[in-house]
């Protein structure tokens, strides 16, 4: 039991994951000033200022961890389309959505064989879910998904197992757990275009086998189970 | 005890506030297939449109366990390659020529993104297990009998609940090439 309650209690281990391409090659941009446009028009009254507010917030949470490391620069309206020959990386919303419908987002992320990201672009589902700007229950949250979605436009992957963090691939109506980078998603951001040795941790394709928030509430209750257990 | 239950209600119900967490299962896969088929990737083609670019694969069907059979269909993929560009999509499924798969399909796209997509080897259909999603089909080559990352199903267990679900329906549920 005790060896079992250790491993329970053990912290958020490393999940994060870059993505590589088909060659092998993790995708990064070497670029580090990335630009980007926005088509604001959406069915969802969502406020072009809102909008341009959250978007602005999504990429100043994933360029503080690296410093000077990452620059993004607005450069401004576009018609929303995904299009690799553009040369415009554009974040839009989709009314006429031509992929899953269990899908809120989806980031296509243009790269060379060795892994250089040369551009993106990000289509918003609004025409199977709702969206909203402040966390309502029963909407996704605009800052929330984006910032998901930028970290993919960096080369950053899913982390399977760490729930609460911003690479996490699943979401749910009112979720804000995404709008923060978790210590996890750090790492990776770091690992990509940090200047200096990298990230500390030597498990640059970690894997956990205990979610945070599941592993969170077994550490609180277990223990209880215990001292019940011995009293008996 | 009282406090016991108390807290593990209190946890419950914590739980219960978020949406599952687990890939879709093989009933709810089969619920929101039109199609459910065994085949080989024979080959792939790009296609760029207004919604951006998509791979096109051509899939050999060996077998039809649920729906119209058609000899060979293809299944369109998010991303793919444009000259010395490749676009990439998280959680597309990657339909790679000459790999065996177990497609869940809706029309021509594969049902949950990539979660209908399953490779097949050695009488298992794998797919990856966190992912709520495909992960490369490649990786197969490193991570194959790591069950820590990939779930499957044996492709006999697949066949059997098609078989069931034929049977109570009065339909024939598998055609074989």
């Amino acid at each position: 039991m005790y060896v079992l309650f250790l491993a329970i209690m053990t912290p958020d281990a490393t999940a994060w994951q870059v993505r590589n391409n088909d060659h092998g090659m993790e995708l990064r941009w070497k670029q580090i000033h990335i630009t980007y446009e926005v088509d604001p028009s959406n069915d969802q009254n969502l406020s072009d200022a809102a909008i341009d507010s959250m978007i602005s917030a999504a990429t100043r949470t994933w360029s503080q961890p690296v410093g000077d490391g990452l620059a993004f620069e607005y450069r401004g309206r576009a018609e929303g389309k995904i299009n690799p020959h553009d040369n415009k990386n554009i974040i839009y919303f989709e009314n006429d959505w031509d992929y899953d419908s269990s899908l809120v987002g989806l980031t296509f992320i243009w790269s060379h064989p060795d892994g250089e990201i040369v551009g993106f672009d990000m289509a918003l589902n609004t025409r199977d879910h709702d969206w909203s700007i402040d966390g309502s229950p029963g909407e996704n949250d605009l800052l929330n998904t984006i910032t998901h979605e930028f970290g993919h436009a960096l080369g950053v992957d899913h982390s399977p197992t760490v729930q609460t963090a911003t690479m996490f691939p699943s979401t749910y109506p009112g979720e804000l757990n995404k709008r923060d980078l978790h210590n996890d998603d750090e790492r990776a951001v770091q690992y990509l275009y940090a200047e200096g040795p990298g990230p500390e941790d030597d498990n640059v394709m970690g894997c956990s086998t205990v979610g945070a928030r599941g592993a969170a509430h077994l550490a609180w209750f277990l223990p209880l189970i215990v001292t019940v257990g011995r009293r008996q | 005890m009282a406090a016991i239950i108390f807290l593990l209600s209190c946890w419950l119900q914590t739980a219960q506030a978020i949406p599952p967490l687990t890939p879709m299962d093989l009933p709810k896969l089969t619920e929101r297939a039109e199609r459910v088929v065994m085949g080989e990737v024979l080959t792939h083609r790009m296609e760029l449109d207004q919604d951006g670019l998509w791979t096109v694969a051509m899939v050999r069907v060996t077998e039809t366990l649920q729906g119209d059979h058609r000899p060979a269909i293809e299944v369109r993929v998010p991303g793919g390659h444009l000259r010395d560009m490749e676009i990439s999509v998280s959680r597309a499924p990657d339909l790679v020529p000459g790999d065996q798969v177990l497609l869940f399909l809706d029309d021509d796209r594969v049902v949950g993104f990539g979660q209908g997509a399953f490779v097949v080897t050695e009488g298992k259909a794998w797919r990856s297990l966190h992912a709520w999603a495909f992960d490369n089909p490649k990786r197969l080559d490193t991570k194959a009998g790591d069950e820590a990352y990939y779930t499957w199903l044996t492709v006999t267990e697949v066949r059997a609940v098609f078989s069931r679900a034929s049977a109570s329906s009065g339909h024939p549920s598998s055609v074989e090439n």
